[in-house]
């Protein structure tokens, strides 16, 4: 598992996408699951924040189902069953987080096995929204690699709450989506796609000088102006 | 200490934290205090690693199978005026390998996933390098693109900044402004990757020529006639007229630079 790689810094005026939105969820949604439960989607934690200066966050906005009906309404096709299924997710991750309080890994593990499955499956319907997507496999990856014994509370939490917030923003735009990628990484969430880095290592390569070929200008002109 | 001036290969390394020289470059940025980073840093980022990712991405995209995915992107933006066969080849199996992954997910979602990957690697490369800690942004160019990266609705391309990895096709450059207040630098410049004055490796090489061929332009056209087609090709010269005193240019990449910041005067540092 990925090491922690930094704390976040809190001052307002650096609040990240995720905390942005924590706190700004005004309406008690639930939201159903596979089984027929009801999983609370608000909790404390959406509280309006309040900053360290004291005023509390004025930002507030609906909750995704009321901004997003049409992705979240039975009967609107694939984005509905993701959603479905990140609600899933976000209620394992909650019950893994229950279980590690109590010292219980063996059902930490069973859940995060569940968040894999949930995770894996939401992905083949995520294409209504790529950056979506790309969080949702990230986790897929993280979980299975995760080993449960070595698994901290700050993980489960991060996890619980990055997947509250895919759920609330299933339109999330790519930049935020990667903010929320980091936020995993930092906490040692490693959903790294490993093929994928030697690709990327492969295409800076360069047989003289790596880091001249990642700089080096194209041939190809750019218009005069 | 001298404060620090970073070149691009320092700022991709400060924006790629699983890269070998993550940690050394942040050490160099703490150690070499004022450090400074010109916008032209993040000019060359984005058109060259940044649009290398995306174009990629891209490719891979527009590719109905797994082979025509590989030969698009063997013809892609990261074998621009290169033909280094061990490179097509190290491409050519890491991407046969990323599309072949076996599991649970369809060759869709395999597709899907690889594409995913690259468009965050893309992403969080521009904006990890934009900030920096302990790092000043400097030089300002008004005809570089700013803004985060975004997938066209549409198609689901990878997109630049305001649909551009290049500069602005409206303005001047910027860079050949701030080159042209130093003009007895550029000069110096000039001078110095005269093929006589050069070292065997660098007199024959492209970049190298290129950049004297851009230099001689800005000399001779002035700012508000440059070319702007040679804007890439100021490259190394750029940080080197353009590196303030009190600073030394930090790259990985000295063998560029030795002989501009020898005629120039100016120090070098490596991370």
């Amino acid at each position: 598992m990925r090491k922690p790689t930094g704390s976040r810094t809190d001052s307002p005026e650096q609040l990240s996408f995720s905390e942005l939105l924590v706190g700004v969820s005004e309406t008690q949604a639930s939201a159903p699951a596979e089984d027929g439960r009801s999983i609370a989607v608000t909790s404390k934690i959406d509280a309006p924040r309040v900053h360290s200066d004291g005023h509390a966050a004025s930002r507030r906005r609906p909750h995704g189902s009321v901004l997003y009906p049409h992705l979240f309404a039975e009967g609107s096709g694939s984005s509905a069953v993701a959603l479905k299924l990140l609600s899933q997710a976000m209620a394992d991750a909650e019950s893994a987080a229950e279980a590690y309080s109590s010292g219980d890994l063996l059902a930490v593990s069973a859940r995060l096995g569940q968040i894999a499955a949930a995770t894996s499956a939401a992905h083949a319907k995520t294409e209504f929204n790529e950056a979506l997507g790309m969080v949702v496999s990230h986790i897929r990856r993280a979980v299975l690699r995760a080993d449960a014994a070595s698994v901290n509370l700050d993980q489960l939490h991060t996890l619980s709450r990055t997947l509250r917030m895919l759920f609330e923003t299933p339109t999330i735009p790519l930049d935020n989506a990667g903010e929320l990628i980091d936020e995993l990484d930092a906490v040692g969430w490693d959903g790294d796609h490993s093929e994928v880095e030697a690709l990327v290592a492969a295409l800076f390569s360069s047989d003289a000088n790596q880091s001249e070929a990642s700089v080096s200008p194209a041939p190809a002109a750019e218009p005069q102006s | 200490m001298a404060g620090s001036f970073l070149d691009t290969t320092v700022v991709v390394d400060l924006g790629t934290p699983s890269s070998p020289g993550h940690t050394k470059a942040i050490s160099l940025v703490s150690a070499n205090q004022p450090s400074l980073v010109a916008e032209y840093a993040y000019r060359e980022l984005l058109a060259g690693p940044v649009q290398i990712l995306c174009d990629a991405h891209n490719r891979v995209l527009a590719a109905p199978s797994p082979a025509e995915a590989i030969a698009s992107v063997l013809k892609g933006a990261a074998f621009a005026g290169r033909t280094s066969t061990a490179k097509a080849h190290a491409v050519a199996t890491a991407l046969h390998a990323a599309l072949s992954a076996t599991g649970t997910f369809s060759a869709n979602d395999v597709r899907r996933d690889v594409l995913q990957s690259l468009m965050h690697r893309a992403t969080r490369l521009w904006h990890r390098a934009q900030a920096p800690q302990g790092v000043t942004r400097t030089q300002t160019l008004a005809c570089a693109s700013r803004g985060p990266l975004a997938v066209d609705p549409s198609t689901k391309a990878l997109r630049g900044p305001g649909n551009e990895f290049n500069c602005s096709r409206v303005q001047r450059c910027s860079a050949a402004r701030h080159m042209a207040q130093h003009a007895a630098d550029v000069t110096k410049a000039v001078d110095a990757l005269h093929p006589s004055k050069l070292s065997d490796g660098l007199k024959g090489k492209q970049e190298t020529t290129s950049r004297r061929k851009a230099l001689k332009e800005l000399q001779q056209a002035g700012p508000e006639s440059f070319n702007k087609r040679y804007c890439r090709a100021l490259g190394d010269a750029y940080f080197a007229v353009m590196c303030p005193p009190g600073h030394a240019v930090a790259t990985t990449n000295t063998s560029d630079f030795d002989p501009l910041c020898a005629a120039l005067g100016k120090s070098i540092i490596t991370p």
